[in-house]
């Protein structure tokens, strides 16, 4: 998983059936400092409990496809879970 | 996924046989100010999108898992079409009614 801030959100009424009821979200990837690095990217937000300005995690690529057992969507990054807080004692 | 504008269809007579009947676009990524990037791609298109419209498209292995790529050999689709796209507290684009 990897850590991002969630810096805008974006509104599809026409989406593939599998996201319905679900949104997205435009997050910026950051480091363990919660400095931004590389380009922003659009994520599924499964359960809409992400705002403006939160730190997330959110699991890419073929991993992000799967949230629920036997359910499927054609998605490479998903928002799964918001930190409340991070701690670590790595220098920058 | 990844942000991008509709800007042509490709159209194939030659090409792998699981394709036929799959709806091609051509895509160009665009940044988040909305302006292109030169990077382009092919991708299916799983909601009905069409030339001019801004779209979200799923890349690597998830491209497959709509009702349309299911098992074919793809790596990109669009899977919504953009109303509105928010980024920091300003609408940088809004999907015209028209």
């Amino acid at each position: 998983m990897n850590l991002a801030t969630v810096i805008g959100s974006l509104w599809a009424t026409q989406k593939y059936h599998a996201f319905d009821g679900m949104k997205f979200c435009v997050i910026q990837p950051i480091d363990q400092h919660r400095k931004p690095f590389g380009k922003p990217l659009i994520a599924v937000d499964a359960d809409n409990r992400c705002g403006l300005g939160e730190t997330v995690f959110y699991v890419d690529g073929g991993d992000a496809a799967v949230i629920e057992e036997g359910k499927s969507m054609p998605s490479d990054a998903t928002i799964v879970g918001i930190a409340d807080s991070l701690s670590t004692d790595h220098e920058p | 996924m990844f942000l991008a504008k509709v800007v042509g269809t490709v159209v194939s007579t030659q090409k792998d046989p699981k394709l036929a009947g799959l709806k091609l676009l051509l895509t160009e990524h665009l940044s988040l100010e909305m302006k292109p990037t030169g990077t382009f791609a092919v991708a299916a298109d799983s909601v009905g999108a069409g030339e001019g419209e801004v779209v979200v498209c799923a890349a690597g292995s998830s491209a497959r898992l709509t009702d349309v790529t299911k098992n074919l050999p793809v790596d990109a689709v669009i899977m919504a079409i953009v109303d509105t796209l928010n980024v920091e507290g300003k609408i940088v684009y809004q999907k015209s009614d028209g």
